[in-house]
């Protein structure tokens, strides 16, 4: 055999490894329910937080734990807990992605991504202010 | 028509004349050299040449343009209006110029125009194609920011649209009013820039980044002008210097991000496998390999296809980052915050085609060629009538995978001996093939957002495959819900450490071989030097280092980078003699090889020292809570954090950033005499002896301390706890600080105390701001819903509401209640943090039965207030408003704090591969030149 083949069918085998590796080691995207269903695998989630829940963060018990409500695309809500300090400028996300496993009736978050929106895309921007009188 | 007032509408309109002209000479300049190359004449190339030079002076003009109106922040313009502010410093209006996409793809044209001339001067026979490559990718890019409708599709973004003609805002009544400008506040100021980016890196990082991607293009027009002129030899030479010019600028690029990660974001590290990162660092790799068999052809006529695929493959990738980036197709997976902009499609059709260019040219044969472009045409039509875009996109992609297999069977031809075992090109040939599956693998992994894209049409066969083999994944992408893996850091690590012990394993022992045929017994004694002293130098950091059976792989690495940066540095010596104008290469290996070491250690040994640092016992909610990485620090308080103690100090306020002093500490043993009194496990204790303390009280219990029986007359408030340690004399101070920003969000910018062999990086996570509280000295007040048995947590305390109860006819007098009042009575027990318990009794009252009667109590040691506001008989969930008193809690930050060891390593490394790139540029345009002299 060549070493031209040899170097192919190795080459071949670590794409073939990899794209194999790539998939079996995937998370997969779900909706709470989804992941509510299979509590032990872990999901992301993709949603939004409610504002008008507490958003629980009390250093002075745990620092490392934050407690809120989401919202999935689904529109079902959950209590998540997330086992991270509260994200800078939380209240202002537009969307968040969690990565974590449902447990019981929370969903358990080690890892979350957020979105923040620019406020240019909040209607009214450019609106005549109210005190401001017509001539 | 409205005469609008105080609007700059001449500078706009001057601006897309500018951008339309840059576009049309382009188009000139193509046609000019296209026509040149089929001709050669003279005339064609002369235009060709003013046509470019009329587009370089069109764009420049351009950016000069969008540079002076964001220079006079003519905010009635939606560009300078979103980029830039009345504060911003100069510096960062050229941030703000590149911020947005628009001035982005301004900027990667400049440095097309900018390498174009110096092309157009120094390519000779191959001006006329390389020209006609570099004018169409500037069509391509310019169309991108030409903002025009074309039938119903807008073509690009313009820079210079006015914001009361965007398609937003058309029709809207203030648009109509002549003075707007004054009567609509918000174009009093723009939004200003992100504040992340408001730092001094955003103005160097993004320009060297684009000249290295624009950078790429030139020795991708060289392969297109190969192809087309079918000089599959001869483009190479003149492409070496470019492809190392853009191995360093590109390579600089991508550490200069990395840098600015590490200094100025929160990302805890300088490289995070972030789908941005990757974005640019797949092309460099791939380019590294065209570069290196670039020079092998030279020497020996091999590895024709491999440099000629590569090379265009780098460019390929390039606009495929772009694509990534900007798309918004990587929305879910990463931090950075993306946008789909509209040109989705456009962006599209332009990877596309650089894609099916390459393609259709490296078919020699007519009858083939008009085989793909006819598919495509079909695949198009296909595509369109019967909305089945994506299953053509796939197959155009398959076509365009085996068009170049096809080619390489039929139409290059293969050196008839392979490579001898032990020569330079066999290895070096190994090795690009190594950086190409290090990329394809990066590239791959980030890819999965357009996965789920592409495998929509074969969800059937996919879902048939995941019922035959259980691989979950392929029922995830099936549903078009793959996801990227949530270790993401640890998941690319494990595949790419291999590669990279692998490429400086080959980076160590290349040179060491000749071209052709070597002899390894020469080679071998070579060699051996370097390879013994790395082996001992392995040996010496395992232990020093501490790396055991679990990281051997990490072991691994560690000694092929210090084979690698020793086998050069002895190549250069002993072999060069130290020749300055040869050993560019070994310089720049010995950089790459260090910038990998340092990650390496700084990365495998670095310590979260404000892990599990916290004094208090952490409530352990559930097994998946194992993350303790911030520690809470009050003010003033001093804790012991890995080798140190830290104490915060004091925030300070200046202009809108504030900063938290954080010290640092010593940590010194403590000596106890005899006599002195602890207190320990809870009770006070004498000390026996003198002594110095071990690790643990109960060890050194019996030995050296009695119990004090009756402690009453002492005062307990001054006894210190036991301690191991104290701290010491202060080592330094960080100021980590948060930036205030109430358009973008507040930022938090991390500080980093340097020493020569490690950095303490110091970060703030969450600090209270503001503090609202009201005029009796309460925070604001927390609304809850209660139902019978409920707990929620307020602040430090919680709270459960006990019981409910209607207030009983004989106690009305003791809570004063008038006879047509309604009043229920709530108790709530309440639980501070160091677990005591109270009890209050909120009552709800209704003057005669209508009118709510607030009645706030206030539980004194607790510091709590309630207020019962709303009864529910429907859900059974009462509203109390709770507050607590301000107080109640000293004030304090939440931070993390990383050590990281040797991270200079990394830092001097990537000033070397600089160093050496450009004098492996200087040498390879020094030999171009002499061959041509010959």
């Amino acid at each position: 055999m060549k070493k031209t083949h040899i170097i192919a069918i190795v080459f071949i085998a670590v794409a073939i490894a990899f794209m194999i590796g790539s998939v079996n080691d995937s998370s997969s995207y779900a909706d709470f329910d989804e992941a509510f269903e299979n509590p032990q695998k872990e999901y992301h989630v993709v949603g939004e937080l409610v504002r008008s829940e507490e958003i629980a963060y009390n250093p002075e018990i745990n620092p490392n734990i934050t407690k809120f409500t989401m919202v999935d695309k689904k529109g079902e809500r959950r209590k998540v807990i997330l086992n991270k300090s509260k994200p800078q400028d939380f209240e202002r996300s537009e969307s968040v992605v969690l990565i974590g496993k449902a447990n019981g009736d929370e969903f358990h978050a080690t890892e979350m991504l957020m979105k923040c929106p620019s406020k240019y895309k909040e209607e009214g921007k450019f609106e005549l202010e109210e005190t401001a009188s017509r001539d | 028509m409205i005469e609008y007032l105080g609007e700059h509408t001449l500078i706009g309109r001057l601006g897309e004349v500018f951008v339309s002209t840059s576009f049309a000479a382009a188009f000139l300049a193509a046609i000019s050299y296209f026509a040149a190359s089929r001709t050669d004449n003279a005339s064609y190339r002369r235009m060709g040449r003013a046509a470019f030079w009329l587009h370089s002076a069109a764009l420049i003009a351009t950016a000069v343009t969008l540079f002076i109106m964001l220079f006079n922040k003519y905010f009635e313009y939606d560009y300078v209006w979103k980029h830039a502010n009345r504060d911003m410093p100069l510096r960062y209006i050229f941030s703000g110029f590149w911020e947005g996409q628009e001035g982005s793809f301004i900027l990667w044209s400049f440095w097309n125009v900018v390498l174009g001339n110096i092309l157009l001067l120094t390519a000779k026979k191959f001006e006329n194609l390389t020209m006609m490559m570099v004018s169409i990718f500037q069509m391509l890019i310019g169309s991108m920011i030409l903002g025009v409708y074309v039938l119903d599709f807008k073509l690009g973004n313009s820079p210079f649209d006015l914001i009361r003609e965007l398609p937003e805002n058309v029709g809207l009544p203030w648009t109509q009013m002549p003075n707007y400008l004054e009567r609509i506040p918000s174009f009093s100021d723009g939004r200003g820039m992100n504040p992340l980016l408001q730092n001094y890196w955003m103005t160097i990082h993004p320009p060297t980044l684009f000249l290295g991607y624009a950078s790429t293009l030139f020795s991708f027009a060289f392969a297109i002008a190969g192809l087309a002129s079918g000089k599959l030899k001869e483009w190479i030479r003149p492409a070496i210097p470019w492809a190392f010019f853009s191995v360093s600028v590109l390579g600089i690029g991508i550490l200069m991000g990395g840098a600015w990660a590490y200094e100025a974001l929160s990302f805890g590290g300088f490289w995070a496998w972030d789908p941005v990162e990757n974005a640019s660092l797949i092309p460099w790799l791939t380019l590294v390999g065209a570069a290196h068999v670039m020079v092998v052809n030279q020497r020996k006529n091999r590895s024709q296809y491999t440099a000629l695929f590569l090379t265009l493959l780098t460019t390929i990738l390039v606009m495929y980052a772009s694509f990534l980036v900007h798309s918004g197709v990587l929305g879910d997976t990463s931090v950075h915050s993306f946008t789909d902009d509209g040109l989705m499609k456009q962006h599209l059709f332009i990877l596309l085609f650089l894609v099916a260019l390459p393609a259709t040219l490296m078919l020699f044969e007519t009858r083939l060629r008009l085989v793909y472009l006819g598919g495509i045409a079909v695949l198009i039509l296909a595509g369109w009538a019967f909305e089945l875009k994506i299953a053509a996109i796939v197959a155009f992609l398959i076509m365009s995978v085996v068009m170049p297999i096809l080619a390489y069977k039929k139409f290059f031809v293969k050196p008839e001996k392979e490579e001898p075992l032990w020569s330079r090109e066999f290895w070096i040939f190994i090795g690009s093939m190594v950086l190409l599956l290090s990329a394809a693998q990066i590239a791959l992994e980030t890819s999965k957002p357009i996965w789920n894209i592409l495998a929509e049409p074969f969800a059937g066969p996919l879902m048939d495959i995941y019922s035959v083999t259980n691989i979950e994944g392929l029922k995830s992408l099936a549903e078009g819900k793959l996801a990227p893996n949530s270790d993401r850091i640890n998941h690319f690590n494990k595949w790419q450490i291999p590669f990279a012990f692998v490429i400086t394993f080959l980076i160590a022992f290349t040179q060491f071989l000749r071209y052709g045929k070597s002899n390894f017994k020469q080679f071998a004694k070579r060699i051996a030097l370097s390879l013994g002293v790395a082996l001992a130098i392995t040996l010496a950091a395992a232990t020093q280092l501490s790396y055991d059976g679990d990281e051997f792989i990490l072991l691994i690495l560690f000694f092929t980078t210090v084979f690698a940066v020793l086998a050069n540095l002895d190549y250069a010596i002993r072999i060069l003699k130290g020749k300055f104008n040869a050993s560019g290469a070994s310089v720049a290996h010995i950089g790459f090889a260090l910038v990998l070491l340092g990650a390496l250690i700084s990365t495998s040994r670095s310590e979260k020292i404000s892990e599990n640092a916290s004094r208090f016992d952490i409530e352990q909610l559930s097994n998946d809570f194992n993350n303790n990485e911030d520690v809470l620090l009050f003010k003033q308080d001093t804790i012991m954090m890995g080798g140190y103690f830290v104490s915060y100090k004091e925030r300070d306020k200046q202009g809108v950033n504030v900063y938290y002093k954080v010290e640092y500490f010593d940590v010194e043993p403590i000596a106890y005499r005899a006599g002195d009194h602890v207190i320990a496990r809870g009770v006070v204790m004498r000390a026996k002896d003198n002594h110095v303390p071990g690790p643990d009280f109960i060890l050194d219990q019996k030995d050296h301390w009695e119990v004090v029986q009756d402690p009453r007359g002492m005062m307990l408030d001054s006894i210190p706890r036991w301690t191991q340690y104290r701290p010491g004399k202060k080592l330094f101070d960080l100021n980590p600080r948060i930036q205030l920003n109430p358009e973008f969000g507040n930022v938090a910018e991390p500080s980093t105390k340097r020493y020569w062999n490690k950095d303490i990086y110091t970060h703030i996570r969450w600090a209270e701001l503001e503090v609202d509280t009201d005029a009796t000295g309460f925070r604001a007040a927390t609304e809850l819903k209660l139902g019978v048995g409920d707990t929620a947590l307020v602040g430090s305390n919680s709270v459960r509401l006990n019981q409910l109860s209607v207030v009983k006819d004989e106690e009305r007098e003791k809570y004063r209640i008038a006879p047509n009042d309604l009043a229920v009575k709530a108790r709530i027990g309440i639980k501070t943090s160091a677990g005591e318990v109270y009890e209050v009794e909120p009552l709800y009252i209704l003057r005669d039965s209508i009118l709510p009667v607030p009645d706030p109590v206030i539980q004194d040691e607790s510091g709590v207030r309630v207020n019962f506001d709303k009864i529910d008989p429907v859900t059974g969930k009462h509203t109390f408003f709770v507050a607590e008193r301000f107080s109640n809690r000293k004030e304090f930050i939440v931070m993390q704090a990383i050590q990281f060891p040797m991270i200079n390593i990394l830092w001097i490394g990537c000033i070397i591969m600089f160093m050496g790139t450009v004098m492996a540029i200087r040498h390879r345009i020094k030999l171009s030149k002499k061959s041509k002299e010959a």
